[in-house]
């Protein structure tokens, strides 16, 4: 299963299904991207934008009955893991690929300490002895920063905080060092002073295990402060994607324009921009750009008629705008 | 600040509430709100931010009276809410309304949008079903909506439309204050954006007062005219937005400004910040002593009050006090 290669992730023209009551309905639209062996990848986009569908595809964690991967390649390191048996992912997911979510406690089984259920993944994945997988549990945690390793190995999830709990997340995440780690809205659950702590875990154990990192949000600032490259998320579409400081510097894409405008922290008093209307409901999609109904330069004759495709722009940027080139758009922050 | 002028729409003094739980041995006290004092003037927008577990939502329910102070007075303009009893506390109810965070469990599914802006005019005002309506739809649309969506239910409406219902509804009985208990905290910024729009416009015509109350600092600096920060049940800092957002002194306030992460192009590195050691309530001395980069030792045993740092901002920390008296003492000298 392992490889020495390391190549990264690559997601190629992903489409997934979901099952809704007039039969399947298409969510993600042909989703591709690339993260680079200990790049982060920031994913950014409103809720119900695909961004945590894509994330649950890479591992096939989305439920059968209700999902469905229809076409696409996910290739890890040289192997494509939608080919995978069940079997052959079990041992993928926490091995070279791990997850965190949102919701820590959700995760963790309330009813075994902490140090339990690190060792458990450990000897799992690594075939170690119970003492060993012990020592390597009371390490990890010390890892992440948690103080008082040793005692606090013995505590249940109930007796940790919220923060603590994402750290006690991470630790089983890095158990067995993962060549990519998935964090699905990591920190939106927690205060912003210990957002910022876990973000810098995040930062820290990502550089030194040249991890590559997919970052899941729908916080800008998340995003920037943790990725270098990202890609924005709209109804199922890549939209917009490139490097960090082109994309927040200067937008080519007026979806990802009007969300830098709508910030409030970019207002000086006054009025914020907001942006009309609302995600087009699945299954009733227009014929056209998937922004069109709520954009601002919308031209029928260019945008109304068929999807437009991912133009390459400059150095990796890929923008999904048929008007591209000729809008002016201001919303960049410096 | 904490006397009570005549164009004030709230004013809160020496407000507090310890909850309890438990008993003999597994006895627990958590003191939420610790002698709190504000006061928000007509057509004022008072931000409070914290984060969890601060007591920002309890003082809200506090104000409201939707639970009981353990000490402590709030005035409503001329009248003392808090002294206030049966019938005369239903009358004075009205004039403080309140919209909650989560726009999906606060409005009754099983109702009409009709029937839940209704709601509170059925309560408190005696009024024929067809003045009732024609009150609905305005309402309605002075939050945007279309005065035909009384028919519908809540499930048929987005976030961000569910929470114009639940202002159409807060608006209902006229109320000089609306408190927003993280209001805007559920929905995507570009919905948000709209939401937040519409609050100006509605202070603006209205006069309405406004306690929001966000752990999102930069809506807070976006809506507030004034804005208090929390920490553990005690008011640490007050004063302008903008003067506190941007340059706080409390050591707690700078903390959360540098803790939020910043939009840019080429955003500075994040500072690492260390993680709070746990030491439970403090019983005396200031509550952030433990987590404090500044603390001196009278920090730990006694509690700083509030004093003006500068006109209309009001800091507790008896570092800070030490740095502006310091000068202001040497330049008398």
């Amino acid at each position: 299963m392992s490889t020495d290669v390391r190549t990264g992730l690559v997601v190629r023209n992903l489409v997934v299904d979901v099952a809704t009551r007039h039969g399947w309905s298409e969510v993600l639209h042909g989703v591709s991207f690339e993260i680079a062996p200990g790049e982060t990848l920031g994913l950014v986009g409103e809720s119900g934008c695909g961004k945590s569908i894509t994330a649950m595809s890479i591992l096939r964690l989305l439920p059968r009955r209700s999902a469905r991967i229809r076409s696409g390649e996910i290739v890890l390191d040289g192997i494509d893991l939608t080919g995978l048996t069940e079997r052959e992912l079990r041992r993928v997911r926490g091995d070279q690929v791990s997850m965190i979510f949102q919701e820590p406690m959700t995760s963790l089984d309330p009813a075994f300490t902490v140090g339990d259920q690190i060792a458990e993944m450990v000897r799992r994945h690594r075939g170690v002895s119970r003492a060993e997988a012990r020592r390597r549990a009371v390490e990890l945690i010390d890892r992440v920063g948690i103080p008082e390793p040793e005692r606090r190995a013995t505590h249940y999830p109930y007796q940790f905080s919220g923060g603590m709990r994402q750290r006690v997340m991470i630790a089983m995440a890095i158990s067995c060092q993962p060549t990519l780690l998935i964090a699905d809205e990591p920190t939106t659950a927690l205060d912003v002073t210990v957002q910022a702590q876990i973000l810098g875990l995040l930062r820290q154990l990502g550089q030194e295990h040249a991890m590559s990192i997919l970052l899941v949000s729908h916080d800008l600032g998340v995003i920037a402060g943790n990725a270098s490259r990202m890609a924005v998320m709209y109804a199922g579409e890549i939209v917009e994607g490139g490097s960090r400081r082109d994309i927040l510097g200067a937008p080519q894409h007026p979806y990802t324009d009007a969300l830098l405008r709508s910030l409030p922290s970019r207002s000086e008093g006054g009025r914020l921009a907001s942006i009309p209307g609302v995600v087009p409901p699945l299954g009733d999609l227009p014929a056209g750009c998937l922004f069109g109904p709520r954009c601002g330069h919308f031209d029928e004759a260019l945008c109304g008629r068929q999807r437009p495709g991912l133009r390459d722009h400059t150095d990796g940027r890929g923008v999904r705008c048929a008007r591209l080139g000729d809008l002016t758009l201001t919303g960049g922050v410096p | 600040m904490t006397t009570a002028e005549p164009d004030s729409v709230l004013s809160v003094t020496g407000l507090s509430k310890t909850f309890r739980t438990g008993r003999g041995r597994r006895r627990h006290e958590v003191r939420a709100v610790v002698e709190a004092a504000c006061r928000i003037g007509r057509g004022e927008t008072f931000g409070l931010v914290g984060e969890s577990g601060s007591g920002k939502s309890t003082l809200a329910r506090l104000v409201s009276r939707l639970i009981e102070p353990d000490s402590g007075t709030i005035m409503l303009g001329g009248t003392e809410f808090s002294a206030l009893a049966g019938s005369e506390l239903r009358a004075a109810r009205r004039h403080v309304q309140m919209v909650f965070q989560d726009p999906y469990s606060s409005l009754d599914p099983s109702w009409t949008v009709g029937d839940i802006v209704a709601e509170p005019i059925r309560v408190h005002e005696r009024v024929g079903t067809a003045e009732r309506g024609e009150r609905v739809v305005e309402l309605l649309r002075s939050v945007e909506l279309d005065g035909d969506v009384a028919g519908r239910y809540p499930h048929e409406f987005s976030g961000g439309q569910r929470q114009r219902i639940a202002l159409a509804r807060a608006l209902a009985l006229s109320p000089q204050l609306i408190i927003c208990d993280e209001a805007v905290s559920a929905l995507d910024v570009s919905t948000q954006a709209a939401v937040l729009n519409l609050l100006s416009d509605l202070q603006r015509e209205r006069g309405l007062a406004y306690l929001f109350i966000s752990h999102d600092l930069a809506v807070v600096r976006h809506i507030a005219d004034r804005v208090a920060v929390m920490y553990r049940g005690s008011i640490v800092e007050v004063g302008q937005a903008r003067t506190v957002s941007d340059h706080p002194l409390h050591p707690y306030s700078q903390l959360l400004r540098d803790s939020v992460p910043v939009i840019a192009a080429d955003p500075p590195v994040p500072p690492l910040v260390a993680p709070a050691r746990r030491t439970g309530a403090a019983e005396a001395g200031c509550p952030f002593v433990d987590r404090c980069p500044a603390a001196l030792d009278v920090c730990s045993h006694v509690m700083p009050p509030l004093a003006e740092t500068s006109r209309g901002h009001w800091v507790a920390c008896h570092a800070v006090e030490l740095q502006v008296r310091t000068p202001l003492e040497e330049s008398r000298a």
